[in-house]
């Protein structure tokens, strides 16, 4: 099933209709049951992982005072399952067998109980109970493509709920955003139209060719999934909830480092409070916590050589730019007034360039044929 | 999207304008959405 389809449209419609019919104090049940209908019709594994998993994140988690064991037993359980079925997709993947799809949202769902474990083991969060924690992760809107919402927004949520006109009118609003980025943006001006546009070039220019397709790529990419969060936001909206944003005009940023804080947001957030924090407290080395981090942020997409150098090679741009940001202020003070618009403007292309490259990485069938297209790019012009 | 042309060109142009904007951007969505040709695989994570 696709976000896109008729199928989706009406699970929305189902659920949003639903909810405000029933009494308030019906509505988390409901929510629950219709998450877990839509998990057994469309993949029943992940109907049982994620009870399995609210399951072992309740029993972690219940004590008023959460031990370090519990805690690490059950993030490296749930890490072990999303770890095997991503190293299966790969390997099946890698042998041309029928690609193994994982269970739907699985990605997304471990990190928010790995969230709600380590939430509870700093002390940030009381004790759930099942039934509030089953809510926070059966969560429909956010189930199939994230965002990875966060527990204590979904309990002021909670607790704030009433019925607001307002809210359903954004919630629609940004729903209706959604669906146009995808297919009027994505699917139709970038993949149709900009697409047929490279195909008419010649064989000879290959370089503008893969050049281009780079930037399609790019383009399509965003469109395409910041149009799925926008869908998944303002469903939570028509159920009157607000769930974290996802993108923040990321390809308008002037350097790799605003650009992840603007890009797949919710992860990368979860990344920098769980992973960076962490690998920075135990080796004090900040460059370390970075490429720990964008290297995480590689491989929950997908557990492969691919996504790993993907994940460093932003890493590396992150350390790069953090070496070399007082050049760039030096450098911001010194051109005259009129000269800091274009600057700026330098900047913000130099920053979605390294970008979009960064997507040949994944897109190109192997590291060799990527660095083949970059060579290309850059090289065959001179 | 109403809260913006209201400070603009009043209510009535407006609500006018804000409902030929979303009925422009329904039928645009229903004229292409075709089977996405793009799949990035954000559906299946």
């Amino acid at each position: 099933m696709h976000v896109l389809s008729v199928t989706w449209l009406l699970w929305m419609w189902l659920a949003v209709s639903l909810y405000w019919l029933v009494p308030r104090d019906g509505r988390g049940l409901l929510l629950v049951v219709i998450t877990a209908v839509f998990l057994l019709v469309h993949d029943p594994r992940s109907a049982v992982l994620l009870a399995a998993f609210t399951l072992i994140t309740h029993a972690a988690t219940r004590a008023p005072v959460v031990t370090t064991r519990a805690a690490i037993a059950a993030i490296g359980t749930m890490v072990a399952v999303l770890f095997l079925f991503k190293v299966g997709q790969t390997v099946q993947q890698d042998w041309l067998l029928h690609t193994l799809v994982i269970p739907l949202g699985l990605s997304y769902y471990t990190f928010r109980c790995i969230h709600v474990v380590l939430e509870r083991l700093k002390g940030h969060l009381p004790p759930l109970p099942l039934a509030e924690l089953t809510g926070y992760l059966f969560f429909l809107p956010t189930i199939v493509v994230g965002p990875i919402h966060r527990v204590d927004d979904y309990r002021r949520d909670l607790v704030r709920q009433r019925f607001d006109p307002a809210l359903l009118s954004e919630g629609a609003e940004r729903i209706i955003y959604g669906y146009a980025k995808i297919t009027i943006l994505g699917n139709v001006l970038v993949e149709s139209q900009f697409g047929g546009l490279i195909a008419t070039l010649p064989e000879e220019r290959a370089a503008l060719i893969l050049y281009l397709v780079t930037v399609q790529t790019g383009l399509n990419l965003y469109f395409q999934f910041s149009g799925f969060s926008d869908i998944a936001i303002g469903f939570a909206r028509l159920l009157g909830f607000r769930v974290l944003e996802n993108f923040n005009w990321p390809y308008l940023q002037s350097n790799i480092s605003a650009f992840w804080r603007c890009w797949h947001m919710s992860l990368s957030q979860w990344c920098r409070n769980y992973i960076f924090g962490v690998v920075v407290s135990m080796t004090r080395s900040p460059t370390l916590g970075v490429l720990a981090t964008m290297i995480t942020i590689g491989l929950w997409h997908e557990i492969s050589l691919r996504f790993l150098l993907w994940g460093a090679y932003h890493g590396l741009g992150i350390i790069v730019w953090q070496r070399t940001a007082g050049w760039g202020e030096r450098l911001d003070r010194a051109v005259p007034a009129v000269l800091a618009g274009p600057l700026h403007g330098v900047k913000v292309l130099l920053t979605v360039h390294f970008v979009w490259f960064g997507f040949v990485i994944l897109t190109a069938e192997t590291p060799l044929r990527a660095l083949d297209t970059f060579r290309i790019i850059f090289l065959s012009w001179v | 999207m109403y809260g913006y042309l209201e400070q603009w060109v009043g209510s009535r142009v407006g609500a006018v304008l804000c409902a030929l904007w979303f009925a422009g951007l329904i039928l645009g969505i229903l004229m292409s959405s075709v089977e996405p040709l793009a799949d990035f695989r954000y559906g299946r994570y």
